[in-house]
């Protein structure tokens, strides 16, 4: 069972410390890191790296993501089509990635995690059907600003 | 005529490129990034790209954060003096505070696309900057409540 954790150009130490613990236990899990700015490094991965130009290789690896909230990362969950647990970063300004994640998971598109419950929600996930995302095009969010702007350029 | 985008970092930049790519700017665009970020890939050739003092760092309070807010201001004031755009792109990370004060001052447009994040409340800066924008885009329904100005238009993804 092969598990990639992900948390973008954020820092997110008590998420690698966790499922560096649940590896302990677990060896059919194999799992890769992509740790952002952390500090904490963990020692039963079989690979960690902070950044990367090619992230989609390690989504088409895994047989699920586990990752923080914030908003690129649950782009490339969406549009590679991932099982994920997602666990909001309650040190993240203002909360702010929970509310996303927590729209998500009541969408059925995402898991909402929790690092108490994660070794329950590993289960959970791999059993769990999610509803594929289909990546809408955008709205009318660059009509209505192309407009805006040209209605003031003229 | 110019417009000046800014580029917060992590979410807020990737936010905003994802709506550069799409928007048929004809505009000279400015690009404005914190002073300390080294992630957001822009490419440098021949962009004006400037980076300002950011206000406030994540967990920092104090004397240290009420200097550092004058020297963001000041900051602000002298690059949108130097470069005098017509608009402002923003999705309010804290270096678009002083911007979109001091832009809104010199009688600059401001346009603010909340982030996809802020699902039932608006965040901090947007609640702030609202009655400062021209143009105010929410991404979830919910957020619409808030004023009779805020216009949700669709999610980028």
């Amino acid at each position: 069972m092969k598990v990639f954790v992900t948390v973008g150009t954020s820092s997110f130490d008590s998420l690698f410390r966790r499922v560096d613990e649940i590896l302990n236990s677990r060896i059919e899990m194999e799992a890769i890191g992509q740790i952002g700015t952390g500090r904490y490094k963990p020692n039963n991965f079989s690979k960690i790296f902070r950044f990367t130009k090619n992230i989609r290789k390690y989504y088409e690896w895994a047989d699920f993501v586990i990752s923080h909230g914030g908003a690129g990362t649950i782009y490339d969950i969406l549009r590679f089509n991932k099982k994920a647990i997602v666990i909001p970063n309650r040190m993240a300004v203002e909360e702010h990635q929970v509310e996303l994640v927590t729209e998500l998971h009541k969408l059925g598109y995402i898991m909402k995690g929790d690092l108490e419950r994660l070794p329950e929600q590993i289960e959970l996930c791999l059993k769990y059907e999610f509803k594929p995302y289909t990546v809408n095009p955008g709205g009318r969010i660059y009509s209505t600003i192309n407009e805006y702007i040209r209605s003031i350029t003229g | 005529m110019s417009v000046m985008v800014v580029l917060g970092g992590g979410g807020h930049s990737f936010e905003m490129l994802k709506i550069l790519e799409k928007l048929s700017l004809k505009n000279d665009v400015i690009y404005v990034l914190n002073h300390d970020d080294y992630y957001t890939c822009i490419k440098n050739n021949g962009r004006r790209v400037y980076r300002l003092i950011r206000p406030r760092r994540s967990f920092e309070y104090g004397v240290k954060t009420f200097f550092r807010f004058i020297l963001s201001f000041l900051n602000a004031l002298i690059l949108l003096i130097w470069t005098r755009p017509k608009i402002i792109l923003t999705n309010g990370p804290s270096i678009s505070v002083p911007l979109t004060i001091i832009g809104w001052v010199l009688r600059t447009r401001i346009i603010f696309i909340e982030s996809i994040c802020r699902v039932y409340r608006l965040s901090l800066s947007g609640r702030l900057l609202l009655p400062l924008t021209s143009l105010f885009i929410v991404q979830w329904p919910y957020l619409k409540k808030y004023s009779s100005k805020i216009i949700y238009a669709g999610r980028i993804f």
